[in-house]
């Protein structure tokens, strides 16, 4: 049933008239990586059992093939293929030591520098930029973030 | 207030602190420029005669005189003074590199004040003069290059020198790209202060990220087949062949309507509820 589902997402794709912007030309790459591969995985049940790890695996591959154009999915790339085990993205722990770093450092400018490193954790491969590129990035990461969980809300939402 | 340094008729001096035009700028101007810094120069200006100064200085063929007409109307012959030692050195608002002086940053305050009134003819100005800058300042040899042509306004007192004129460049830059940053993060608008900015944009990030995680972990419950999951209910094709047509509309309705995140957790936490439930 699932798989006729996405069958039927997959072939009326064509069908719909070209829009141009490049939110929706983000959006059908995205989907149109993901629900090929999630639905390869429903299928490949047998071997493991699925747990997070993957789906999570699969969803950010699919985010960083839909955004070849920016740097920082090459890095996202480079850090699926390297380890199977995809980066964690919460980080309470070091929320706690940015906040208390921020306390103790009482310089303006260290604090800014504090949360400037923070931010480069964040974005993937943030580390390896400068203040500028990382400050351009991170604008296009957060929007392609943004349409991401839209689109995986409507993904979420139309299967159940 | 003063008498107006010219009249009408010729640019002779009315009194000795004046200067005439050919003086100032030896440069051939035309008819309409003169008119417009006849009018610049008036003691009392007002916004419209800056533009209409600014509007005549347009038409001119030398664009390098608007930069003295437009930027100070209603100056006194101070600053007539003072651009008649550099006369030969053009002033270029817009090029960062070429004043190294004091006197060309004093000009540069003035200018950059009165640039703002008339900003738009500014602008495009700027690529010319600059241009012809340059080539007034290897006359007057000074050592400072023309750099890349960033719109740079010194401020008074500031250091000219090139390493912090660099770094102004690269400053601005940067608080560019946070105000871009506030765009598109909501809410951000009416906080002020980098610190806290960046606050507000890392706790974005995270809680996108969060969100993302927490859909996966649902998508991968629903994933696991109809045995697993929530009763699927039996589609029927109506509904198939509209889903995907649904699939983006409801994307890029979500799209438009993007209100503030904080209330997605519950939603999420209910509906997994729910399909553990059901696999119990």
């Amino acid at each position: 049933m699932e798989r006729q589902i996405m069958n039927n997402k997959k072939r009326l794709f064509s069908v719909e008239p070209t829009e141009l912007s490049p939110s929706e030309v983000f959006t059908r790459k995205y989907t149109s990586h993901l629900v090929p591969a999630l639905k390869k995985l429903n299928m490949d049940k047998s071997p493991s059992p699925i747990n997070q790890l993957t789906v999570k695996h699969e969803v950010d591959k699919a985010l960083a093939l839909s955004a070849q154009e920016f740097a920082w999915s090459g890095f996202l790339l480079q850090k699926l293929s390297s380890s199977n085990n995809p980066t964690t993205t919460t980080s309470s722990s070091s929320n706690g030591a940015r906040i208390l770093e921020g306390a103790c450092k009482e310089d303006e400018d260290g604090e800014i520098e504090e949360k400037l490193s923070e931010l480069r954790k964040l974005l993937p491969g943030g580390e390896e930029m400068n203040v500028e590129e990382m400050l351009s990035e991170i604008g296009n990461y957060i929007k392609c973030l943004e349409l991401q969980t839209i689109a995986l809300k409507s993904i979420v939402q139309d299967t159940t | 207030m003063d008498p107006p340094l010219v009249n009408d008729s010729s640019f002779s001096p009315a009194n000795p602190s004046s200067y005439t035009l050919s003086e100032i700028w030896p440069f051939p101007v035309n008819d309409a420029v003169r008119s417009g810094l006849r009018l610049a120069v008036n003691s009392t200006p007002s916004d419209k005669d800056v533009s209409t100064a600014a509007a005549a200085a347009a038409a001119a063929e030398e664009s390098t005189v608007t930069d003295l007409t437009a930027g100070w109307g209603g100056r006194k012959a101070r600053a007539l003074n003072s651009e008649e030692n550099e006369s030969s050195k053009m002033v270029s608002l817009s090029s960062s590199g070429n004043e190294v002086k004091d006197s060309g940053e004093r000009k540069r305050k003035l200018c950059g004040s009165e640039s703002r009134n008339g900003d738009g003819s500014m602008k495009p100005e700027g690529e010319t003069s600059s241009g012809g800058g340059s080539k007034a300042t290897e006359q007057k040899n000074k050592p400072e290059p023309p750099k890349d042509y960033i719109h740079v306004r010194a401020r008074r007192g500031q250091a000219t020198d090139r390493h912090s004129l660099a770094e102004r460049a690269r400053r601005e830059k940067i608080s560019e790209k946070m105000t871009a940053l506030q765009d598109i993060i909501p809410g951000c608008n009416k906080i002020i202060g980098k610190a806290l900015v960046l606050d507000e944009i890392i706790n974005y990030i995270q809680s996108l990220q969060r969100q993302v995680e927490f859909l996966s972990m649902k998508l991968e419950v629903v994933n696991s087949g109809p045995s697993t999951g929530p009763t699927i209910g039996v589609f029927p094709t109506g509904d198939l062949g509209t889903l995907p047509i649904d699939l983006h509309r409801n994307i890029y309705e979500q799209q438009e309507a993007n209100e503030p995140r904080g209330s997605h957790p519950e939603w999420l936490h209910m509906q997994v509820d729910g399909s553990f439930n059901r696999t119990t």
